[in-house]
């Protein structure tokens, strides 16, 4: 359905994306995971045809995106990660202005935006002005002008950046809905549980590549079933620190940023915490808080980088 | 098609569902005018008022004042020294006239009469009754001339030929009144409320335009030009959706505050196909201009300075707040180089001198050429990525 091939982008020196290639089969939910700046905003982007690439192709459904734009333009519905709606105008309004400019006539545009209003649970407020909404009506609105033409693959950039946890709630089960009636989702975060929860595969980004490309399940196996062990400690010292790491348990050690938070990556933290716990007492190190994490995205990004996702 | 008119009828919605719209569109042109125009004068009081002081009590010099009363130009009366002396000390007059004694005498043998014209020194009319006295005396003494040349040949009484020239004098005055009488009466209202009502007409427009044109940038700012990038909708039908609505609004505007300004003021506005094509050419000349503007500035805040900035200043210029008689030359000449002089030229044309589309060509080829050149630089620095 969708073919990322080697696409290159840069900006004078500086490499925005650097050979990312991933393909996409119809009906799937497609999570594109990485930090701010990791360049996936570019690539979603360039699948739009919105920024030329460099090098590499985009097909969608065999059409190239650098050759065919149009074609393209009209199979897929774009979600914005700023909110791109006229804020003076009607619910209602915007969607009919956007229906319109996918070429609906006024008579299916009025339909769709009805249907839509309703998908999207916001038919009592289709008058309403959008500057009276609330951040979550407006990011459901955002959502609801891409669904107009009835796309075949919605593309979604961070689509619930600066809302409240029912909001955002709301619209990952739009999204699911969505997804269920066989729309292709093309999905870009840097909340590991909004991917977790939509996405079959996900590709995780970082300074512009794909560093890790599969389904949740295989891209945890490449933590080897390992997990967590974080220590919030109150300080520490390079020997402290290295007096863990020699723990036959413990595979690596990563203190975070902050010199708040130590990241110790274990096989068996049942059995390594006992050890950690007693090895940093011993080296003076004093412990505020012991949590232990399942191995998920989160884990594996950070051993893939050293660093948080939300760093 | 349908795309670009889905773009300007969406644009003029969101304009005028705006109440702030009406305020800076409407209210504030009509408020200049109406404060810069002049509160609570009318055509008649624009009129220079002038008396004539009539030493020779002649049947010549009543001919004379007869002519001149009949240019229709000034509200002339008749009166003694004394008192016309004290309507000008007390600036109740513009200026008065004053025809010696001797006056027919000197017609009679061809000699140029003495007449006084006494102004205040801030009376910019001036050139304009002088222009009309001399017209007059000419005319007087053509007549007079005329009744002793006939005399002599034919030997009848000079008196009554001129009696009959006299009379003819003042029937051919009446029959060139008609042509006057309507150049005067617009005259009269294009001096003041008009040329300010086309003039405020023009800069709130301008600054109209100058925001409508913003919605580009803002677009940017929003995330709203990168979702219309997005959909199907061709760069070209994108740029042709705004400039019309731009085009639309800005007509919008224009039209109502013309036939506001003519109920309210009494703003003669004159040929109509005229004006359709003079104010379609400032519309296109003033959206060249902002999307200039747009091109060169990153943000809407930005724009709205620099923009109005330009627009006021300009405006100056082009003789929005005040006519560029009062202007040193070179002021005149640098007058020439912004729109706004063009189509303040371009109505006065139209009002004033009872002008048609033929009369304005000049000024609208220049409009044109203003548009080519700013929308062309304008639209080339639109950023479609």
């Amino acid at each position: 359905m969708l073919e990322v091939k080697n696409i290159k982008k840069s900006y004078g020196k500086m490499k925005i994306v650097d050979n990312v290639s991933f393909t996409i089969e119809k009906g799937e939910s497609f999570g594109l995971l990485g930090p701010n700046g990791a360049g996936k905003s570019t690539t979603i982007s360039m699948i739009c045809g919105l920024i030329p690439y460099d090098q590499g192709e985009i097909t969608i459904s065999g059409n190239s995106v650098k050759k065919s734009p149009m074609a393209i333009k009209k199979k897929i519905g774009v979600v914005p990660q700023e909110i791109a709606l006229y804020p003076t105008m009607s619910a209602r309004d915007n969607l009919l202005f956007w229906g319109k400019l996918y070429g609906l006539s006024g008579s299916q545009a009025s339909k769709r935006a009805a249907e839509v209003l309703e998908f999207v649970g916001l038919k009592d407020r289709a008058k309403g002005k959008i500057e009276t909404f609330s951040g979550g009506m407006k990011r459901r609105i955002n959502i609801g002008a891409a669904l107009m033409h009835e796309p075949e693959v919605l593309i979604m950039d961070e689509p619930t950046v600066g809302i409240d946890p029912q909001s955002r709630n709301h619209i990952l089960e739009t999204v699911k809905k969505l997804n269920e009636k066989g729309i292709t989702i093309i999905y870009t975060s840097h909340y590991m549980e909004e991917v977790e929860y939509l996405c079959n595969r996900v590709g995780i980004m970082d300074h512009g590549q794909i560093i890790a490309l599969g389904t949740q399940l295989e891209l945890c196996k490449r933590l080897g079933g390992g997990s967590i062990v974080q220590l919030t400690v109150e300080n520490h010292t390079e020997q402290g620190v290295e007096a863990i790491n020699i723990l036959e348990s413990v595979e690596k050690i990563l203190p975070q940023e902050d010199g708040m938070v130590l990241d110790i990556f274990v096989q068996n933290p049942h059995g390594a915490l006992g050890q950690i716990v007693t090895t940093a007492v011993n080296q003076g190190i004093r412990i505020l808080s012991v949590n232990v994490q399942e191995p998920n995205l989160e884990s594996l990004f950070l051993q893939l980088t050293g660093r948080s996702l939300r760093d | 098609m349908k795309k670009i008119l889905a773009i300007a009828v969406f644009e003029l919605k969101k304009v005028f569902k705006n109440p702030h719209s009406y305020i800076l569109m409407f209210g504030m042109p009509l408020l200049f005018t109406l404060i810069f125009g002049g509160l609570l004068t009318n055509g008649e009081e624009v009129k220079p008022s002038i008396i004539v002081v009539d030493n020779d009590e002649s049947r010549l010099s009543q001919a004379f004042i007869d002519d001149v009363k009949n240019k229709n130009f000034m509200s002339v009366s008749i009166a003694s020294f004394e008192h016309a002396d004290t309507e000008f000390n007390d600036s109740n007059i513009s200026g008065y006239v004053q025809i010696d004694r001797g006056f027919e005498e000197k017609m009679l043998k061809g000699e140029s009469p003495v007449i006084l014209f006494k102004h205040s020194p801030s009376f910019n009319g001036t050139i304009m009754v002088n222009q009309i006295l001399t017209n007059s005396v000419k005319r007087v003494k053509i007549g007079a001339t005329a009744s002793m040349a006939y005399s002599a040949i034919t030997g009848d009484n000079k008196e009554n030929i001129h009696e009959d020239i006299l009379s003819e004098l003042v029937a051919t005055s009446n029959g060139i009144e008609i042509t006057l009488i309507t150049k005067s009466e617009e005259l009269v209202t294009m001096n003041n409320m008009s040329a300010r009502s086309a003039g405020f007409t023009i800069m709130f427009v301008m600054m109209a335009t100058l925001i409508s044109t913003g919605v580009i940038l803002e677009a940017k700012q929003t995330g709203v030009w990168y979702r219309l990038m997005s959909t199907p909708i061709a760069k070209l039908e994108l740029i042709l959706g705004y400039l019309l609505a731009f085009f639309l609004i800005g007509w919008v505007q224009f039209g109502i505050l013309m036939l506001a300004s003519t109920v309210l003021f009494d703003v003669y506005w004159g040929n109509i196909l005229g004006n359709i094509v003079l104010i379609s050419s400032i519309l296109l000349s003033t959206i060249g201009i902002g999307l200039f503007i747009a091109g060169l500035v990153r943000t809407t805040e930005q724009q709205a300075v620099f923009g109005n900035l330009v627009i006021i200043s300009t405006c100056m210029l082009g003789g929005v707040f005040w006519p560029l008689e009062i202007v040193p030359d070179f002021m005149l000449q640098v007058a020439k180089f912004v729109p706004q002089y063009w189509a303040l030229e371009g109505f006065t044309e139209l009002a004033v001198r009872g002008g048609t589309v033929v009369d304005i060509l000049g000024q609208i080829i220049i409009l044109l050429a203003f548009t080519v050149l700013f929308l062309g630089v304008g639209l080339t620095r639109v950023r479609f990525e």
